[in-house]
């Protein structure tokens, strides 16, 4: 009957109960849009880095990590052993070996330093999403020799189109320097801005002719899921010997791989601070209750309802805003990332400051089960937290004076 | 002769303040099982503070009042909440009734605390109902209810923990005459019939009429002892 009072007494002033209810609502349904916008563009980010640039997990020479020089290339062995080795896990979906090289691009008008990439463009095309950015020409689909795939802000700075020749110039791993003529065969623009002004692939080929034998610095390694990638990665590094050296995206782009982390504890953060603001609404609300109430509560004490029990009514009353706002929070919330999921919120007016960051200009959230767990937790314990000051204010009356309206 | 319910010795309250009230200044007192006792006086007299020190709802300075063979002066505060639930009914002036439980539900909320059975509880509630002639009335809320039913259902709640005696502070205050009759009528029959010990601060002459027994305060004492 407890429950059946505490009930009640919520509806005693409607309009207070349905106003606090609301906030809590609104509150949890802003929770839950903000963490789906969140997990979505920082899900969009990494995967779109991943797919384009990183890989689920890359491989160098041990040289090559301390210094990417061009001499600190695998071995034909190491390559020999890392092959076995991902051709024997089931979570490899695939690799693509790769030529690494600091250089300078020149074009008639401009010179920039750059990075060349070499590619064997029938692996990179299984293993990354590169292709799929062209917005001119192909990922060397059409055997064009010696063709250049720039991105469109390399271009736009150095003045190229397509067909455009540019002269790349680099060291070989002896320390020969060389120079060559590219023709621009494709244009490329990736969500990541950063990356696009440095990079630009070549074919291997090209590149093998030109210094005169096999130059592989890096393997781009693609899993199945980007889930447990951690955990995958150190499966392959268990069983890779020598100077060849695994590491992970997180390893490969701190930068990504710190906001990845901290995201989380960032949302729990913007969470807290909404459950702040709701605890000093709940308080005040159940504060009220109690100063109007205090006849009531008197005579109950005087007839014999103990501190235990007064305590545990005043508790329940707070815990039913929180059982009865929570749902209907977290369902308006549900609904309205479902919905946003299939709209996405255009962010066009956004779109280069977005682009820096390695987003798309559309962003769509994503459902993020374990939020809503963590969310109910926090209305609970929230409610919990803000029954104690009006139970307090509750056990500390005089039954006497409270009778009295004192 | 029946066996003393309440007795009281050399009871003192004084209220501190600049000026300090001897609200209740050395009352001796028995009060003895099956008793319809007024405690009558003018406002200010001390009689409430003597039937809240009764109550165990107030603290002496001094003396004793043992109740049932526990002198309760000596309980601790939660020992006084779990004494009063089970030993003393209460009538208050203002009903005190919880607003959002049906009749029903508020005379059964009491034996709840005393963690009775359900069944218990309805079979109970709706007896002492009947016997304050509320029949019809059990689910209204107190709002629904004249200032005398409510009252009425006050009564059969304080009766409902099975208590020793009923304390009533001013329970008449509220009513009309009608509803004042009905009240002392329904109070009478259940101290005859159920032999229940009824004490009432009161200043009406109405509820004064109809007690067996007259206790007359006047500045925290006794001045009068009349038995009918």
């Amino acid at each position: 009957m407890i429950l059946k009072v505490a009930w009640r007494n919520i509806w005693r002033s409607r309009i207070r109960s349905i106003i606090v209810l609301s906030s809590i609502a609104i509150g949890i349904w802003a929770g839950l849009v903000i963490i789906g916008f969140s997990f979505g563009m920082n899900n969009e980010r990494t995967a779109a880095a991943i797919g384009a640039t990183l890989g689920h997990s890359q491989a160098h020479h041990r040289a090559f990590i301390e210094d990417p020089q061009p001499s600190a290339v695998l071995s034909e062995a190491a390559i020999e052993e890392l092959e076995t080795t991902l051709d024997a896990q089931n979570f490899v979906t695939g690799y693509a070996k790769r030529t690494v090289l600091q250089g300078m691009v020149a074009s008639p008008k401009k010179t920039r330093a750059t990075r060349i990439i070499g590619v064997d463009a029938e692996a990179e095309r299984k293993v990354t999403t590169i292709p799929s950015y062209m917005i001119e020409g192909d990922f060397f689909e059409s055997k064009t020799r010696k063709g250049v795939v720039i991105s469109e802000k390399l271009a736009k700075k150095m003045g190229l189109g397509m067909r455009k020749k540019l002269v790349l110039t680099f060291q070989d791993q002896r320390g020969i320097i060389h120079k060559a003529t590219f023709r621009v065969s494709g244009i490329y623009r990736t969500l990541n801005a950063a990356w696009d002004e440095l990079n630009l692939y070549v074919q291997q080929d090209d590149i093998e002719k030109i210094v005169g034998g096999s130059l592989i610095h890096e393997v781009l390694i693609s899993y199945d899921k980007s889930e447990d990638t951690e955990q995958k990665t150190q499966a392959i590094v268990s069983q890779v010997n020598g100077p060849t050296v695994i590491t992970s995206w997180k390893e490969n782009s701190p930068e990504l791989g710190f906001a990845d982390d901290m995201m989380g504890i960032m949302l729990v953060l913007v969470l807290g601070i909404i459950m702040l603001a709701l605890l000093f609404g709940i308080i005040n609300n159940m504060l009220m209750a109690v100063l109007e109430r205090r006849r009531e509560l008197g005579m109950l004490m005087a007839v014999g309802m103990n501190k235990r029990k007064v305590f545990l009514m005043i508790l329940l009353e707070t815990l039913m805003l929180g059982v009865v706002a929570g749902p209907i929070g977290i369902v308006l919330g549900d609904v309205t990332v479902r919905a946003m999921m299939q709209i996405g919120l255009d962010l066009s007016t956004k779109k280069d400051g977005l682009a820096e960051l390695g987003v798309g200009s559309v962003i769509y959230p994503e459902i993020v089960p374990e939020y809503y767990v963590i969310i109910a937790i926090m209305v609970i314990t929230t409610a919990l937290i803000a029954s104690l000051f009006p139970a307090y204010k509750a056990l500390k009356l005089n039954p006497v004076a409270a009778i009295r309206g004192n | 002769m029946s066996k003393a319910v309440i007795e009281v010795k050399g009871l003192h309250k004084i209220y501190e303040g600049a000026v300090p009230v001897k609200a209740v200044n050395g009352i001796d007192l028995v009060i003895s099982e099956g008793e319809f006792t007024a405690l009558k006086g003018p406002s200010g007299c001390g009689k409430t503070t003597l039937l809240n020190l009764l109550g165990g709802l107030d603290q002496p300075n001094s003396g004793s009042i043992i109740i049932d063979g526990t002198d309760i002066t000596r309980l601790s505060d939660n020992q006084l909440i779990d004494f009063r639930l089970h030993h003393i009914g209460f009538v208050f002036q203002a009903y005190n009734l919880i607003p959002v439980l049906s009749a029903t539900e508020n005379v059964s909320f009491i034996m709840l605390l005393q963690n009775r059975s359900k069944n218990e509880r309805l079979e109970r509630a709706n007896q002492l109902l009947k016997a304050v002639g509320l029949v019809g009335k059990e689910d209204k809320r107190p709002g629904e209810l004249s200032g005398g039913q409510q009252q009425r259902v006050a009564v059969a709640r304080a009766l409902a923990s099975k208590p020793k005696f009923v304390l009533a502070d001013e329970p008449t205050a509220n009513l009309d005459s009608e509803s004042t009759s009905k009240l002392l009528e329904i109070m009478l029959q259940l101290n005859e019939q159920e032999n229940m010990t009824f004490v009432f601060a009161t200043h009406d002459d109405r509820v004064i009429a109809k007690a067996k027994r007259v206790v007359g305060v006047s500045d925290g004492k006794i001045i009068s002892d009349t038995s009918k």
